[in-house]
């Protein structure tokens, strides 16, 4: 019937129309859930960078609803340690992308350098969710539990991942600190300890084994955990991260291959540090700590040429030409230029008159001149403004039994003798000397025979030789 | 008026009529901040002209203190100058407002009471009288009574020659410093007067920075490449000093016979406090980047240091943090004293807490601290008791040293807001916001904070300085009152006048014993009142006092009056109770 039919009709139209009414809706509700873009300050941003930062956010605009664009200049910020623009744009990744793994997890790493547990914990969370079976986001995610007092939970899961991977040195690492928190000192001592044999120069790990033992009591060992934490406070057992790695991929400017060619001048890769410093240099022409990195370094190669080429390439004025000239004096003194590396540690007092290694250098040149006065001078100046500097009391010392002061040079000795390192033996047999010099056999041959022990123990066999002979001298006097 | 419309005009007044739902009135912050609205009107002038060299962005400190005896707080306020004394201040990025006069200020507390016995605050800057206008790179002040005159005396630190100004007791000051011994040429910051021998003379420690020159200075940019101060590391530290009191107004570098030559770093904050408990003061340094120092006092003219064994060096996780503030203060009642250190963004404020016996442990996260501070950069801070409920809480001034993310393309893009957090007596701290109205909210550089009851009405303080920026005075207006009880302590014998370094418990039956120290040192560059402050909670009925002199004598006074200042003279005070430590 015609009225029927015409109800029909309205009522298929009226369905379609609600169902389109409905998509709009839950779009709409949708796009409110999308965080909006971080708001930066490009033109305040200096030129590379501004360029950079710029082109990833005019891609992200102009690709709304792309997770990858927005990821891209979330990462982009990230880099560039702009954490709290990266975090919001994170946050509109992971709405754009809500199955993926990668925004979520950076969003917590990011809000764990921030200091917000709570956001950390709730980014890393979704990221196991995402792929249960990564150890970074798990390990990320137990530092945020840690953070938040849920000493419970941090522990189940250091607990789970310690089962799974007893290899991992920051799974125990967590593990202890989940234990001690929760009052287990036997599960924390034992975690910490196999994190410390597991990775020896785990600096935090040896930190918070040293603190365990200093509570229990037993304060010889906790010393031996903490003097290797001083030595490695700065190292950490690698965690294999490719999704982090390819944030810190993005920014390579001239500070971060100048950190890279430290590090490889620390492993003793002298091509492949002199190759990065290049590098630097060649990104920034201006970068005055390339250059001298760039004299030191082939001043250790002895390619005095390219030591001469950098040093002239870095003008009267620059910032940062105390380093310069601090390093060209050294070169200068590997080659037997005396008068000219003179000038140039007084060059460097000049303009930084506290300088305690410039001193002690100055101080050896003049002592090579026979000036010893005055090269105990400057030895007193490095002694003076740098407490740990073993080496210039050491030269202290030495001038002043050389100037016929042996007593005078015993308290000075006596000030180097800890740590008990590589070089005690050397200050204990310094010590020795000095107290022969002054006449007292006892003191002389006691420091003496200590000192050869101890050289002995550390496999210094010339110098262990060495003090053999003056035992037997002073041993066969009357 | 028909019927009906009368019913309606009846019941619209009945609706008029009845009772809103009350609304609670919001409570008033508890702090409010008057400086210039009472007279101290100061601007810190850094003399930057554009190269970012580090002394710039550090400064300076201030010090509460009774410089003329009248029973009130006094201020003094560092102030910086041209890097290049050949330039003029005109020449500088942000020169001076006009008319300020260049150098330190003292600004003399009038304070009166009005008809109504209210205390009616007002300042006036006696700057010239009192000679103390010096022009220098000023960083922080030292206050204490040197010489046991019975007068306070300053130490003002500086990059380039610090100065010992002894107050003259008639409103003057002279420049003792060459005739004392104290000279310093290296960048010096923060500085204590302690009596280390405890021979009733106070000694002198002053923290050293870096060995920045101008010529020397580096150029430092940040992450994305901007032009920014330099972090301390870039720089060689140099060492601390420590003058010995010899009397007769001369002081004796021991530093290196101390033992205090064996380690160094960036010096920052400092604090003396006796940590282990032996009965000696003991010195805290908090150093930049760089392990912090906790020089245990052995009793024998020497120190060695403990920060490592005593678990202060670093934070819980092993690593050096920026440390520039530092407060000391028994923040969970145990007796003993915790310490508290003010860093860098990200890496949060840390409380180590004292276990017993000098050995701590970072409880910075257990005791919700983590959260609030890992935004801000902490400088001058101190434990105070704001609200009186007897548990002390603690105050933070903040400002950055670097480009903050946030302020990018802002000619001074450093300020932050600064946090009075409360402790909750729960083994717990939680930030109380809007402390301040909207004076909490400011973003501003500040960097030294003193601490003391500036109106004499029995609550705590609190003066800021802002680098390059005003200095602001947050009154105590905490409600509701809760009772307070206040001590000045007296020496005896002329020796350590101001009883710096005494432990004073405060005792009430059935409750722990309070603990507090007569102090002016700690927070950043600055100098605080060092009477000492109780909150008594519910309970007015106290006691007794305990004092412990530096020296070691004890004696109590018994059944002091509540919302009191007491003045307590060694020597007048009575045996301490049986059983009491």
């Amino acid at each position: 019937m015609l009225v029927e039919r015409s109800g029909d009709a309205l009522g298929r139209a009226g369905g379609v129309l609600l169902a389109g009414l409905l998509v709009g809706v839950a779009g709409l509700a949708r796009a409110a859930d999308i965080p909006p873009l971080p708001q930066v300050t490009v033109e305040a941003l200096p030129a590379p960078t501004r360029e950079r930062v710029a082109a990833a956010l005019r891609q992200a605009r102009d690709r709304p609803a792309s997770a990858a664009a927005t990821g891209e200049l979330a990462m982009l910020l990230h880099a560039y340690d702009q954490l709290s623009s990266a975090a919001a744009a994170y946050e509109r990744a992971r709405a754009l992308a809500p199955d993926a793994f990668e925004w979520p997890y950076l969003a917590g790493l990011v809000m764990l350098r921030l200091g917000r547990p709570a956001e950390a914990a709730s980014g890393l969370r979704a990221a196991v969710d995402r792929q249960p079976r990564s150890v970074p986001a798990r390990v990320g995610l137990g530092e945020a539990l840690l953070a938040l007092g849920a000493a419970t939970e941090a522990r189940a899961l250091f607990a789970a991942l310690v089962a799974e991977r007893p290899d991992l040195p920051q799974a125990h690492h967590g593990l202890g600190r989940a234990a001690g928190a929760m009052g287990n000192t036997d599960l924390a001592l034992e975690s910490y300890r196999t994190a410390t044999r597991l990775f020896p120069a785990y600096g935090a790990a040896q930190y918070a084994l040293g603190l365990l033992c200093r509570d229990l009591g037993r304060t010889e060992e906790a010393e031996e955990h903490l003097r290797l934490h001083q030595r490695h406070w700065r190292d950490a057992p690698p965690l294999d991260d490719a999704v982090l790695a390819r944030v810190l991929g993005l920014k390579q400017g001239p500070d971060e291959i100048m950190a890279e060619a430290l590090r490889l001048a620390k492993a003793g890769d002298l091509p492949g540090a002199i190759h990065a410093s290049e590098q630097a240099l060649e990104q920034d022409p201006g970068l005055t700590r390339a250059q001298a990195n760039l004299i030191a370094l082939y001043a250790r190669a002895e390619r005095w040429e390219k030591v001469e080429e950098h040093y002239r390439a870095v003008p009267a004025n620059a910032s940062g030409r105390v380093e310069v000239d601090f390093n060209y004096g050294i070169a200068l003194r590997q080659q037997g230029r005396a008068k000219e590396a003179k000038e140039a540690f007084e060059r460097v007092l000049a303009a930084s008159p506290l300088d305690a290694p410039a001193h002690n250098h100055l101080g050896m040149l003049l002592e090579g001149e026979g000036k010893l006065e005055e090269a105990l001078e400057h030895y007193r100046r490095a002694a003076a403004n740098a407490a740990a500097f073993r080496a210039a009391r050491f030269n202290v010392g030495r001038v002043l039994v050389n100037l016929g002061r042996p007593l005078e040079a015993v308290p000075h000795f006596e000030r180097i003798l800890e740590p008990d390192d590589e070089e005690t033996p050397r200050y204990l047999y310094a010590l020795g000397a000095a107290w022969a010099r002054a006449g007292d056999r006892e003191k002389a041959l006691r420091c003496l025979g200590d000192a050869r022990r101890r050289a002995g123990e550390r496999g210094q066999r010339e110098l262990a030789a060495a003090i053999e002979r003056d035992l037997a001298t002073i041993g066969a006097e009357p | 008026m028909s019927g009906a419309r009368a019913v309606r005009a009846l019941a619209a007044a009945a609706a008029l009529a009845a009772p809103v739902a009350a609304t609670p009135p919001t409570p008033a912050p508890p702090f409010r901040e008057v400086a210039a609205e009472v007279g101290l009107r100061f601007r810190h002038f850094t003399g930057s002209t554009g190269e970012h060299y580090l002394p710039e962005i550090m400064g300076s400190g201030v010090a509460l203190f009774d410089y003329d005896g009248d029973g009130d707080l006094d201020v003094f306020l560092v102030q910086g100058a041209m890097l290049d004394p050949s330039r003029p201040p005109s020449e500088a990025r942000y020169p001076p407002p006009p008319g300020q006069p260049p150098g330190c200020r003292l600004f003399r507390n009038d304070l009166r009471r009005d008809a109504s016995g209210r205390p009616v605050l007002h300042f006036t800057d006696v700057t010239e009288q009192a000679g103390l206008g010096r022009v220098l790179y000023g960083m922080g002040v030292a206050v204490g009574d040197y010489d046991n005159d019975g007068r306070p005396d300053l130490y003002v630190t500086a990059l380039g020659s610090n100065v010992l100004f002894h107050n003259n007791g008639d409103g003057s000051f002279s420049d003792v410093t060459e005739a004392a011994g104290v000279g310093d040429d290296r960048w010096s910051t923060s500085a204590t007067f302690l009596d280390y021998d405890r021979d009733g003379r106070l000694d002198l420690f002053v923290a050293n920075y870096v060995d920045f020159t101008a010529a020397g200075s580096k150029k430092c940019f940040d992450a994305v490449g901007a032009p920014d101060y330099c972090r301390p590391a870039v720089y060689r530290s140099v060492t601390d000093r420590l003058f010995h009191n010899e009397g007769g107004g001369r002081f004796r570098d021991v530093t290196e016979a101390a033992g205090i030559l064996n380690a160094d770093g960036p010096g920052l904050g400092v604090v003396a406090a006796d940590f282990d408990g032996d009965g000696w003061p003991d010195l805290y340094v908090a150093n930049d980047g760089a392990p912090n120092q906790l020089w245990r006092n052995k009793g024998d003219g020497t120190f060695e240091d403990r920060g490592l064994l005593s678990g202060t060096a670093y934070n819980g996780e092993g690593l050096p943090e920026g440390s520039m503030g530092v407060a000391a203060g028994d923040v969970d009642g145990d007796g003993d004293l915790d310490l508290f250190v003010t860093n860098l963004p990200r890496e949060a404020a840390t409380l180590y807490l004292n276990q017993g016996k000098g050995l701590f442990q970072d409880a910075t996260d257990a005791w919700g601290l983590g959260v609030p501070t890992a935004p801000f950069t902490g400088f001058g801070t101190g434990f105070l008791d704001y609200d009186h409920d007897g548990w002390l809480d603690l105050f933070v001034a903040n400002g950055a040293v670097a480009n903050r993310e946030a302020l990018r393309g802002q000619p001074y893009p450093f300020g932050e807001r600064s946090l009075l957090l409360r402790n909750l007596a729960s083994r717990r701290f939680e930030e109380v916001s809007g402390w301040a109205g909207a004076a909490s909210s400011r973003l501003e550089v500040s960097r030294g904070a003193a601490f003391g009851d500036v109106d004499n009405d029995g609550d705590i303080d609190v003066v800021v300085t802002n680098n390059n920026g005003p200095v602001r005075l947050f009154l105590n207006q905490a409600e509701p009152r809760r009772p307070w009880l206040m001590a000045r302590l007296q020496g005896g014998a002329g020796e350590n006048t101001q009883g710096l370094g005494a432990r004073v418990g405060l005792v009430r039956r059935g409750r722990p014993t309070l603990w507090r120290c007569a102090h002016a040192d700690g927070s950043y560059l600055s100098a605080s009142d060092p009477r000492v402050h109780f909150g008594l909670g519910d309970a007015e009925r106290v006691d007794a006092l305990l004092v412990e002199w530096p020296r070691g004598r004890r004696e109590a006074w018994y059944a002091p009056l509540a919302r009191t200042l007491l003045t307590l003279r060694e020597g007048e005070g009575r045996p301490w109770p049986e059983g009491a430590r």
